[in-house]
């Protein structure tokens, strides 16, 4: 919350100066999630938005649970940290229309970071021409139904997302110190988020040395966050296995929009511990290969790690990928090398739609089993996986182009080969 | 003779220091017209000298002596019961009162928390073995604060708790038998009406074995009680006729219990009289000779008004629920304290659990939260609260049902599970008593329980997905290649699309492939022969 506040004022000095106006789309978003509270009711319980770690409604249990004196760690499914759960009481105490409207105003803030952030690297690369780059990414992550959704439900995700953007931000215009403490600030939260650490490598000017030390101060944050949560919650430890454990265990088996609630479900008792563990040392392992792969866009490998961490989160919900997603206009020099552009949105758009039917099918009317909104789920997190994997894909095809422009024309058809 | 060697085991018992005694009693009840109520209650206590105890037992049961002493147990309460206590028409029901299927209460001595977690374990097998239940998968909580048992409402310090309510438990002949096999006297007095084929076949059906021990300085007492409630239709359905010991018990009594302190049948009449019989002072009692008594068909007056509770689901779907627990009060003011075990597959809403009162709003509530130790144990929720008369109170827990791991469903997983029914423990000014409401079946979402192998496959595919690329692309080196003559690959490409044609065809003019292939090694076999 202290970082928030800072980017903020950072937002205000780059508004100043923002080169169009945002006035108009900005009331309209503010206008269309405000409304969007109202209709809190059908959402609030929605699996797609909701999860064991994001919900709003579970705060508020750990809420009403310190109120009434109980330890909200001593009872099972608290996947809160305490600072989340006393923060969130104070700012329920203090006012809870507050609440919404700051829920609006983060929200709002991400949209137009997003949009500054964008505009600057657009700038950058391209020089100022007319494709107004940050409007559409204003308007991608603005009007997106998920998000306003998610911002009508009060969801964590939206406090997630903002701090994205921020680290984005941060990024861009080369403040590597900033970022490492966002990074190390979110982690201590969801500890998966901590391989963006890896974009760092980028902004330490090819010294190891300042890497490292931004590794451990970002390490510093999350230790001072940490310190805090232990000090919050009486000098208590036990808030540390329902929160962080349950995170690299994947303890909780609630169904999600995630990949892995149905594979633990299903698995049997004595493999469960080696999957774990390689799930996990799979996905810290991701990053290195990939950062030693695409050494020369920095932008592209903040998308890729991002999806990752929304991808590979255990209890993800759809808003996660919200932001990765709004700012893929600016992959526009691959666009003409992605393979799957259809196929891949297509198959997003048609697994949401469907995930509600499923889910239907599944829970209420019985006339389907779990397999069905697992098979949803699943294909959508493929065809974010695939996304990946294409943008790993233009990043070779276009080091290709950048290679041997002087030989290739257009016309010149190729075939690849791997060495 | 018999009597003579009996009086002498029990004078050499006394030169120890040693006591016991045996009692028992039926009683006989009609709580309306056509229903009866039998209660059986057989009491046993010892009473000996801890320095002299030499391990004689006369009456009381050796095993349940060495239960109390292998885990120190103060008091313990098993009920088991099936069918549900009619609270309108039967009045007040049997005390420690029973929730359907099993119940374990126990109070005990332990060195500390794990110890007596352990010790119950242990205490749950042997309770199995006792009485032939199949009540180990009990998920018991620690200490509730509030009393759930009018028997356990004595606050004892540095006693460990622990209760347990297994709804899905069925009680039947064996657990009879086994009681049986407890009492002094198995073959002879009233014993000999507990005959399963009529208890059974009945509207309500509880037993319960409550055994005890205290110690002071050196004096030890242990009590056992053992106790079978059932209320039972009217058999012959004529109607008028008055019921007998046959239309009840399928016997009629034919022997006597001769090493009972009492032995006493009581008929609770119409108006509330009570003619009580004692089987001891008959002379002559034989299985030639049996008594038969009078039992009133017509149902008692006056009843007791008792505190009213049952509970009720609500929501329609299998994720998210409602717990509701009514609780009607009787016609004057009462003190209640109500107890629900919530079990693990429920995630309990906390935040939204609220009171609904009628008349006078809710009156002030004190509450208790517990969650016990472990992966699978319940959480307990206890309401203390007083109503006025005729209040009625709704308890409304909203939760969200748990999807479980594949071993942790019953073999019949759509059959759903219980949430244990709630206790609601009534203080009157004279007296005070516990009730149970009724056991609430959930369904649970589950998951397909025939293909874990896809999943698996699935997840791991998608974990492939993701890997291999980036194996590939980060330890070899993308490059282009110029294209060569691609003939012999378009040929390739012709005949396989041939090849494709060629089987839709097939398919769409139902040509049997099979046959297809053998003419063709028929006309080669032709071609050879032309060689």
């Amino acid at each position: 919350m202290v970082e928030s506040k800072e980017v903020q004022t950072n937002r205000k000095d780059e508004g100043d100066s923002s080169s169009f106006n945002l006035l108009l789309p900005v009331s309209a978003a503010v206008a269309v999630r405000a409304a969007s509270f109202a209709y809190s009711d059908y959402f609030e319980e929605r699996v797609e938005f909701t999860s064991t770690v994001y919900s709003f409604e579970r705060v508020k249990d750990g809420i009403a649970m310190l109120d009434d004196g109980l330890d909200p760690f001593e009872t099972k499914n608290m996947h809160f940290l305490p600072l989340t759960l006393y923060v969130v009481r104070y700012l329920l105490k203090t006012s809870p229309v507050l609440l919404a409207s700051l829920w609006i105003l983060l929200d709002i803030s991400t949209a137009w970071i997003a949009a500054q952030t964008a505009q600057k690297v657009w700038d950058s690369v391209h020089g100022r021409d007319d494709r107004n780059i940050g409007k559409l990414v204003f308007s991608l992550y603005a009007y997106n139904p998920i998000a306003i959704i998610s911002t009508g439900i009060l969801s964590l995700t939206v406090v997630q997302n903002f701090v994205f953007a921020a680290i984005f931000f941060f990024l861009v215009s080369d403040r590597p110190a900033a970022c490492a403490l966002l990074i190390g600030a979110w982690s201590s939260f969801t500890i998966f988020p901590f391989i963006l650490i890896s974009c760092l490598a980028f902004r330490s000017n090819g010294s190891i040395f300042k890497f490292l030390s931004l590794v451990s101060l970002s390490i510093f944050s999350a230790a001072t966050f940490f310190a805090l949560n232990f000090l919050l919650n009486g000098n208590s430890l036990n808030f540390v296995e329902p929160t962080y454990t349950s995170i690299l265990k994947f303890t909780s088996i609630q169904p999600n929009v995630g990949l892995y609630w149905y594979f633990f479900v299903q698995i049997f008792e004595h493999f469960r511990s080696f999957y774990t563990n390689s799930f996990v040392i799979l996905y810290f392992f991701m990053p290195i290969p990939i950062t030693i792969m695409i050494r020369r866009d920095p932008v592209l490998h903040f998308t890729i790690i991002g999806l990752l961490v929304s991808i590979f989160f255990p209890y993800p919900t759809l808003n996660q990928v919200s932001f990765v997603l709004a700012i893929l206009p600016l992959l526009e020099e691959y666009k003409k090398h992605f393979r799957y552009t259809l196929l891949i949105g297509g198959t997003i758009i048609t697994t949401i739609a469907l995930m509600p039917v499923m889910w239907h099918m599944w829970m209420v009317s019985s006339s389907g089993n779990a397999n069905f909104f697992f098979g949803a789920t699943i294909v959508y997190n493929v065809a974010l996986i695939n996304l990946v994997m294409d943008m790993i894909f233009v990043y070779s095809r276009r080091q290709i182009d950048l290679e041997y422009s002087d030989t290739l024309t257009k016309k010149t058809k190729m075939d690849f080969a791997f060495y | 003779m018999r009597e003579l060697i009996g009086s002498l085991l029990v004078l050499v018992s006394f030169s120890y220091g040693l006591i016991e005694h045996f009692d028992e009693k039926v009683t006989l009840a009609p709580v309306r017209n056509n229903e009866l109520r039998v209660d059986f209650r057989f009491n046993s206590d010892r009473r000996f000298d801890s320095r002299t105890e030499v391990n004689d037992f006369l009456t009381f049961p050796r095993i349940i002596q060495e239960l109390l002493n292998r885990y120190a147990v103060h008091k313990l309460t098993v009920t088991m019961a099936h069918g549900r206590w009619n609270l309108d028409e039967w009045g007040l029901p049997p005390q420690p009162s029973a929730p359907a299927g099993a119940q374990v209460f126990a109070e005990f001595e332990a060195v500390g928390e794990e110890d007596a977690d352990e010790r119950m374990k242990f205490l749950v097998e042997a309770l199995n073995g006792v009485l032939c239940t199949s009540i180990s998968h009990i998920k018991v909580v620690t200490a509730p604060d509030f009393v759930v048992l009018e028997n356990h409402k004595n606050r004892k310090r540095n006693l460990f708790k622990r209760y347990g309510v297994l709804s899905g438990e069925t009680t039947c002949t064996e657990n009879l038998t086994r009681l049986r096999k407890l009492l002094a006297c198995k073959e002879n007095g009233l014993s000999t009406l507990l005959h399963p084929s009529k208890l059974y076949n009945s509207l309500y059906h509880s037993s319960h074995l409550v055994i005890e021990q205290h110690r002071e300085k050196n004096q030890c007492e242990a009590k056992m009680e053992v106790g079978v409630t059932v209320v039972m239709r009217n058999p012959s359905q004529k109607g008028q006729r008055p019921w007998s010991f046959a239309d009840v018990f399928d016997r009629k009594l034919g022997s006597q219990c001769k090493i009972a302190r009492s032995s006493q049948i009581d008929i609770i009449g119409p108006s509330g009289e009570i003619t009580t019989t004692d089987v001891r002072n008959l002379t002559a009692i034989s299985g030639a000779a049996p008594i038969d008594v009078s039992i009133p068909i017509a149902a008692i007056a006056q009843k007791q008004s008792v505190v009213k509770a049952w509970s009720s689901q609500g929501g329609f779907e299998q994720q998210h629920g409602m717990l509701t627990v009514h609780i009607t009060n009787d016609d004057s003011a009462s003190k209640i304290q109500v107890t629900q075990i919530i079990p693990y597959y429920v995630h309990l809403r906390y935040s939204r659990i609220h009171w609904k009162c009628d008349k006078g709003g809710n009156p002030s509530i004190e509450k208790v939260l517990k969650n016990s130790k472990g992966l699978e144990a319940p959480t307990l929720l206890q309401y203390k609260m007083s109503l006025s008369a005729g209040q009625t109170c709704e308890l409304i827990i909203p939760f969200d049902k748990h999807l479980l791991r594949l071993e942790q469903y019953p073999p019949d997983a759509n059959h759903g599970m219980h949430i244990p029914a709630s206790s609601v423990f009534v203080e009157k000014s004279q007296f005070s008593y516990s009730i149970h409401s009724n056991a609430i079946l959930v369904l649970l979402p589950v998951p397909d329980f025939s293909m874990p192998f896809n999943v698996i496959c699935f997840v791991a595919t998608a974990f492939a997905l993701v890997f291999g690329p980036i194996q590939l692309y980060s330890t070899l080196w993308l490059a282009p290649v110029v294209k060569k003559s691609q003939w012999g690959r378009k040929v390739h490409r012709a005949i396989l699309l041939v090849i494709i044609v060629f089987c839709l065809y097939a398919h769409m003019m139902d040509i049997n492939l099979n046959e297809v292939r053998r003419g063709i090694e028929t006309y080669f076999e032709k071609l050879n022969e032309l060689k």
